[in-house]
């Protein structure tokens, strides 16, 4: 069951990584307690977090009306938000589940920390639909529950239904996901615990892994099979939270290219918030061996992929709205690029057009710092499309009478800020809680117990030791071996 | 049993009913119990003692036997007035006091608690419409900063003592043979003149002196010199065929808009032949709703408007033969073909042509009296038998009082519910004369400027807590009766004056009196009673004068001319304001809050300029500009607005009384909320010293002025930030392509329509649709809206807001574009096909569209579409998603984005029928389901379906043009069926295919250029 193994190809991992120094670097964050860096990059986003939960407050306390929001504007930072932070959520699926499928090995380094950004970005995401209501005390009322109300059933035709479903599910089986690929190594953490604490709740999460082989067999089974279950999700979700947009009558909503068009902008923006994170993960913790240069080209590959497939949807918006003959869709789109809120619409041309294709150049591919910017500009153009999309379709629809403007309060800021705090707060949470690089999926990939093919003449360095296992279990297993029991 | 004092107007109420107090204000009275337990609030949670108490007089009452409750209990706790069931409404008939004008009314009560007025269809003035204004008077009933007694030199006194005061200071006054001055508004009502007469006779100098705030004393005196009589001609707008109006706002604010709008509109029938469709043409500075449903609409300033009457005139009289108008000096502003056009309108239509004049001008108003003499107007479309006497004012006499006021000659001055150092400019000098007055007696609802500088202060009772009559035209008398116990400690006004004169009579007793003496005598009837008691339910008794001819008299016009050179390079023209119409009205927030008909801005008033005008004083919309006008001066912000004459700035009068300072906490506190009120802690700015005094008037328009941007600027409430219907063009807003949500078709073309039989369609089949069609096998309501009858003027938009208990939001949150009004008047501005600049107005609410896009996306249910074709809001089952609201074409919905406070006067004046909204709950138009529902129990208890009329939606019922029909459209011969059936049908949006419930009739414009293009129209 030896897989081959080429040297002519860049190694995924450098440094002549031995399987124990894997652990040992991974684990390491962990283990050596928190620097003063960490402390005020969590306070700060602490205190973002106050600062979103105190805005939060005084909107339940006081009404939605302490947002921006009027009669003609009825949704604006908060669903912007959502939809943004819900299309960040999206390459931790892709990354662990299709690019799974799809046997992409450089995704070993990135796909745990995708996946808890994915969960991070999901919980972001949750929470806007819910205060956005005007009663939020009643958004149980969105759940198809049985009831003594006729029953009562929730509105089946309503995107908002759909939604709902929709986001609960991909959480959920993203939880899972990233759980059951956290498993092994919580073992490892557990056999590696200091402290008694950490050893008994790595232990009890760990389910008693065992690294048998029977474990092992059973868990690549279920990975598969989830990953097998997520992959629809990663099509399925932003589908749907486009439908709250394509089945309106609003035009600049009400268009059918915003399923592929949504979903593209979605693993577009997820990956740049990827990089974004995994850029400073990997200077800060020290991982540039782990998420070498080669994960940032393939990454920014996919961005400039997805791109240009968002900048496409844009021409064909704006070629549909023409060919349309229809003056309110026509106007929709003249509105974008020369009315009021023109500067929102070229802030997103610039940043989600113009930008990736910088990533056509190698150079800026490989350069870490301009790729780092460029994943912040992506962010950034990300959220203006939704910010575009709702706003200024919503400012300026059918009757110019009741055309309005929309100015975000500091409540409304402030929320937002506060979904960044908890999201921070999270991601660094667990980069000292739990292990930020797969442990036991990097060690597959090192090379270990593969045949190496070789070739003529340019042999010149081999990553690992060359020596043959003698066990034909994946090495990573070696570490994770514990006492049965 | 008594008489009836309180008489429902129903049709079968003869039934007698049980006296509800005689008027008579009872200090005993503890309003507050009273209404508390008829509002059905706190006290029906009876605690024992209560409980006790009200079992006790109950065994009481009925073992006595037939005991009546002290008269004192005016509503008594146990025993409610059998006439009045509860839950069930009861109307009557009254009068509109909130201007001159005098609409009959119906006032609708539950549980012996007014809850709305609507117009009185039996009244020939109202003819079942009423403005905004009057709708939103009720308001003023149930004010908390009403006066409760009344005061002498600033300490509360009794009655008894205000009264022996009064006799002894007016029997020193008599003796002395002092000066007796009595200010006041016109007075409408004969037995108020009647003891304002008796008083003044008791005296040696006395006068009284009426004014009013849109003076047409020009206009009375220009009558009075020509004829000999000082009145107003009755107008017959709906018997013109050629309207001429310079600077008459008729169909806006001008004496009597909504009776004049009701005949504009019966005078344009617009589906039937085009020859019974006047061709109206206004000339005007600002913009005004008149204006804007004028045919042919020119921008003048006043000298310019001087020189058009001038040289219509003369056209006239050239055609006519008459030499009495002189040649004008100077030319025409308007174009040859223009003034020809004009004049070939007016003389080939003589006999039914109107030339009207708005200016408070001599010279103008005496050539507008000898163009309508020579185009044969009276006897004919001006009415001298049946004149009106909704304007009495005399600024004459206003100048001269306040001559004598300023040379201290004026020894006791009474005003009554006026306002004279609010409504007259400070350079008359009032303010610090008034101190000179040794007694100043102010009758007053609410304090104002002038009570505050008076030495005696009396509370006004109500116009719906008292009993008044008016004549508002020669002849036509209207009887108002009470419809709420007097304010404790307030007293009417006609009681008072009795008082003072030397009678102890009621209000009831001095009424009945003078129509016994006066008025039943030319009635036919024998029974006094009867003739009362009718009269009381139906509200209106028509005397029917005989036709009075008054010969004209021949006068010289040649002093025409000279007063009118003066050409000021920026003037000022001061007009009501549409909305509050006068400062009596500006305590009252629904009417603030509403937003201006043509600026769209709602608190405040604004100094509106031309284009032109504003770029050379270089500022824009919302910079707040320094008006002087002789030497006076005052700051508004400026407003660009469309259709003004350049070098002119109009402003609108009645805001910045001192009645507006309430309004600072107005709509919701929060963070970045805003007071509702001005820097100066008042809405808007005072504008009266923008008036002119000139020898015999008080000018209002072509007023000199100077004007400069004082660097500062105001975010305006404006309740419609887009004003075109174009949508924005490459060259800047308003110059792409033409939105066909708000249609308008000219004459012409529409009888070309109307020949081929074309029904209004798309180049699309709009009927395809992918969802199954709604079955409605009962009745499938529907509305059509007729946009050529519609004015602009707003009464549907408060008669939602009343009838809907709609809370007032503030300033703040209209500027958030946060309002709540569940209907809107959507206003644009466009270019026809000939370049024109139009106008049109598009009432807009919930369509109740048959695939409502709202419902579809509602993710609880909360809005459904009912078997009726209604889309229905289910308030307690809305979590406020407010994707509804965004998925509405129409925009329509309205979100309480607070819990909005209301005080406790607006509580009382709840409708009980529909229920307040909590925050976070969407809201909207429900076709006024209440009252569907209401015809519907009446119709089951009859046994019959619900008839075409029987269910009238407040916006409906309100509309003095009637532009509004609302019905069964399974009924194939329902009003609302047959509307939808002609040419000018179209629905707003129809091309989304969401079926709106809802249609529009396109505006009809008359471009017909001569008489000869009538007879194939």
């Amino acid at each position: 069951m030896a897989e081959l193994y080429s040297i002519l190809r860049s190694p995924l991992i450098l440094g002549d990584k031995s399987l124990r120094q894997v652990t040992d670097d991974v684990c390491a964050p962990m283990e050596r307690g928190p620097g003063k860096l960490w402390w005020i990059a969590f306070v700060s986003a602490l205190l973002l977090l106050a600062v979103g939960v105190a805005a939060e407050t005084y909107q339940l306390v006081t009404g939605v009306g302490a947002w921006g929001l009027n009669n003609t504007v009825g949704w604006a930072f908060d669903i912007t938000n959502f939809v943004f932070w819900i299309g960040i959520g999206h390459a931790g699926t892709l990354i662990s589940a299709i690019l799974f499928l799809f046997r992409q090995k450089w995704r070993t380094s990135v796909n745990r920390s995708a996946e808890a950004m994915t969960l991070f970005a999901v919980a972001c995401a949750g929470i806007f639909p819910i205060i956005h209501m005007g009663r939020p005390w009643l958004a149980f009322w969105f759940l198809p529950y049985p009831n003594f109300r006729g029953p009562l059933w929730v509105n089946f035709r309503s995107p908002l239904v759909w939604d709902m479903f929709a986001i609960s599910t991909y959480l959920l089986i993203s939880l899972l996901f990233w759980y059951i690929g956290l498993i092994p190594d919580l073992a490892a953490m557990r056999d590696r615990a200091g402290t008694k604490l950490r050893r008994k709740l790595a232990g009890w999460f760990s389910l008693g892994w065992d690294g048998s082989n029977r474990t092992w067999s059973r868990y690549e089974v279920l990975y598969l099979l989830l990953a097998g279950l997520a992959t629809p999700l990663v099509v399925s979700v932003h589908t749907i939270v486009s439908w709250d947009f394509a089945t309106s009558v609003i035009p600049g909503w009400h268009t059918t290219i915003f399923p592929p068009y949504f979903v593209a902008g979605a693993v577009f923006s997820g990956f740049a918030m990827v990089l974004t994170l995994m850029l400073i993960t990997r200077k800060m913790l020290h991982f540039e061996d782990y998420i070498t240069l080669q994960h940032v080209e393939a990454m920014t590959k996919i961005i400039l992929a997805t791109g240009s497939i968002v900048g496409f949807a844009y021409l064909t918006e704006l070629f549909t709205a023409w060919y349309s003959g229809n003056i309110y869709e026509q106007f929709a789109f003249t509105n974008r690029m020369f009315g009021p809120y023109a500067w929102a619409y070229w802030t997103m041309i610039s940043c989600n057009v113009i930008v990736p294709q910088l990533f056509w150049i190698r150079r800026i591919r490989r350069s870490v710092v301009v790729v780092f910017i460029l994943s912040l500009a992506i962010n950034v153009g990300m959220w203006f499309e939704r910010f575009v999309i709702i706003v200024t379709s919503l400012t300026r629809d059918f009757l110019p009478s009741s055309w309005s403007e929309y100015t975000p309060t500091w409540i409304e800021v402030g929320t937002f800020a506060g979904s960044f705090g908890l999201f921070f707060t999270l991601f660094l949470l667990f980069a000292r809680l739990l292990p930020m690089i797969a442990i036991a999926e990097v060690k597959g990939v090192l090379g270990h117990g593969r045949t190496v093919v070789e070739s003529t003449g340019i042999l010149t360095r081999r990553n690992g030791k060359a020596s043959q296992p003698a066990h034909p279990e994946p090495v990573a297993a070696a570490h994770a071996t514990a006492r049965p029991q | 049993m008594s008489t009836t004092h309180f008489d429902k107007h129903t049709q079968d109420s003869a039934a007698a009913a049980t006296s509800l107090g005689d008027g008579r204000p009872h200090p005993d009275t503890r309003r507050d119990e009273g209404m508390s337990a008829v509002a059905g609030t706190s006290t029906w949670s009876l605690g024992r003692r209560a409980f006790l108490k009200a079992a006790g007089f109950s065994v009481a009452t009925l073992t006595v036997g037939c005991q009546r409750p002290p008269d004192t209990e005016v509503i008594p706790h146990v025993h409610l007035d059998p006439e009045n069931t509860p839950g069930v409404s009861a109307w009557y008939a009254s009068v509109c006091a909130a201007c001159e004008a005098g609409c009959g009314t119906l006032v609708r009560t539950r549980d012996n608690r007014p809850v709305k007025l609507e117009g009185n269809p039996a009244h020939p003035v109202s003819r079942g419409g009423l403005c905004a204004v009057g709708q939103a008077s009720l308001l003023g009933a149930y004010d908390a900063q009403r006066l409760r007694r009344p005061s002498v030199g600033g300490a509360d006194t009794t009655w008894e003592r205000l009264d022996t005061m009064i006799d002894v200071e007016l029997a020193k006054l008599r003796e002395r043979g002092g000066v007796l001055r009595i200010l006041s508004h016109t007075v409408t009502s004969p037995t108020l003149r009647a003891r304002i007469a008796a008083l003044m006779a008791e005296h040696p100098d006395a006068m009284h002196v009426e004014y009013d705030n849109d003076s047409c004393s020009a206009l009375l005196a220009a009558h009075e010199q020509m004829f000999g009589v000082r009145v107003i001609p009755g107008l017959r707008f709906d018997r013109a065929r050629t309207i001429v109006s310079l600077n008459a706002d008729f169909l806006g604010t001008w004496i009597s808009p909504v009776e004049f709008a009701a005949d504009w509109a019966a005078g344009r029938d617009s589906d039937g032949s085009a020859s019974r469709f006047s061709w109206h043409c206004q000339i005007e500075a600002r913009m005004s709703l008149t204006g804007g449903k004028a045919d042919a609409r020119y921008a003048l300033n006043a000298a310019q408007r001087f020189d058009v009457l001038w040289h219509i005139a003369y056209g006239i009289a050239l055609r006519a033969g008459d030499g009495r108008i002189h040649t004008p000096t100077r030319q025409a502003p308007l174009s040859s073909e223009v003034m020809e056009r004009i004049l070939t309108q007016l003389w080939e239509g003589r006999g039914d042509s109107l030339v009207l004049c708005g200016d408070n001008d001599p010279d103008m108003q005496r050539l507008t009296v000898a163009i309508n003499d020579l185009l044969d107007s009276y006897g004919n479309t001006l009415d001298l038998a049946r004149a009106s006497r909704q304007r009495a004012g005399n600024d004459r006499a206003v100048l001269s009082l306040a001559r004598e006021l300023r040379d201290g000659a004026v020894d006791a001055l009474l005003m009554l519910d006026c306002n004279p150092l609010y409504d007259f400019p400070q350079r008359l000098g009032i303010e610090h004369a008034l101190a000179k007055v040794p007694l100043s007696i102010a009758l007053v609802r609410m304090p104002n400027e002038s009570s505050r500088r008076s030495r005696v202060v009396v509370p006004l009772t109500h116009a719906l807590e008292e009993w008044r009559d008016v004549e508002s035209h020669h002849g036509l008398l209207a009887l108002a009766q009470p419809t709420l116990p007097p304010e404790q400690g307030s007293r009417s006004m006609l009681e008072t004056l009795a008082r003072w004169s030397g009678s102890a009579d009621t209000a009831l007793e001095l009424l009945r009196a003078r129509w016994r003496a006066e008025v039943f005598p030319g009635s036919g009837l024998t029974d006094f009673e009867e003739f009362w008691r009718e009269t009381v339910r139906t509200g209106v008794y028509d005397a029917r004068p005989t036709a009075a001819t008054a010969a004209m008299q021949r006068v010289d016009f040649t002093t025409i001319g000279a007063a009118a050179s003066t050409r000021p390079s920026l003037e000022i023209e001061v007009h009501p304001s549409a909305t509050l119409l006068d400062v009596r009205n500006s305590g009252n927030a629904w009417l603030l809050e509403l937003p201006d008909p043509i600026t769209k801005v709602s608190w405040d008033n604004v100094a509106c300029l031309s284009v032109a005008t504003a770029s050379s004083l270089s500022v824009v919309t919302g910079d707040v500009l320094r008006i002087e006008v002789d030497g006076a001066d005052f700051a508004l912000p400026a407003l660009v607005q469309e259709g003004m004459a350049d070098n002119c700035i109009a402003v609108a009068a009645g805001y910045g009384g001192r009645a507006t300072r309430r309004f600072r906490d107005a709509g919701p506190s929060w963070l970045y909320g805003v007071p509702s009120v001005n820097h100066d802690g008042v809405v808007g700015a005072r504008v009266s010293d923008a008036l002119l005094v000139d020898a015999t008037v008080l000018r209002a328009s072509g007023v000199p002025c100077r004007a400069s941007a004082t660097g500062r600027s105001e975010a305006l409430a404006l309740a419609q930030e887009y004003q075109s219907l174009h949508q924005p063009g490459p060259a800047g807003d308003g110059t792409g392509a033409k939105r066909p949500c708000a249609q308008e078709i000219t004459i012409a073309a529409l009888a070309s329509a109307a020949a081929h039989g074309d029904t209004h369609a798309g180049p699309h089949d709009l009927s395809a649709s992918m969802w199954p069609e709604h079955r409605y096998e009962g009745y499938h309501w529907g509305m059509s809206i007729d946009l050529s009858a519609c004015t602009g003027c707003n009464a549907c938009v408060i008669a939602c807001q009343v009838e809907n208990n709609i809370p007032v939001v503030g300033k703040d949150e209209v500027r958030r574009n946060r309002d709540l009004q569940w209907m809107r008047v959507d206003r644009y501005y466009h270019r026809d096909d000939t370049g024109e600049l139009r106008m049109i107005h598009q009432p807009m609410m919930c369509q109740h569209c048959d695939h409502a896009p709202c419902e579809t996306v509602c993710p609880v249910l909360a809005t459904v579409h009912s078997q009726e074709g209604l889309n229905q809001q289910v308030y307690n089952r809305c979590v406020g998603t407010r994707y509804c609201a965004n998925n509405c074409p129409y925009k329509v919905r309205r979100f309480n984005w607070f819990d909005y406070p209301r005080n406790d006067e607006e509580n009382l004046v709840l409708n009980p029928d529909v229920t307040v909204r909590m925050r976070g709950v969407m809201e909207k138009c429900s076709f006024c389901i209440q009252r569907i529902e209401d015809a519907r129990i009446r119709a089951n208890a009859e046994g019959r379906s619900i008839a075409d009329g029987d269910v009238l939606p407040a916006c409906m019922q309100s509309c003095p043009t009637k532009a509004i029909r609302f019905g069964d459209m399974n009924q194939p011969d329902s009003l609302v069926r047959r509307a939808s059936a002609g040419p000018r049908f179209y629905r707003a949006l129809e091309e989304l295919g969401v079926k709106p419930s809802v249609g529009y009739l396109m505006n009809v414009r008359n471009t017909r250029t001569g008489k000869t293009e009538d007879s194939h129209g």
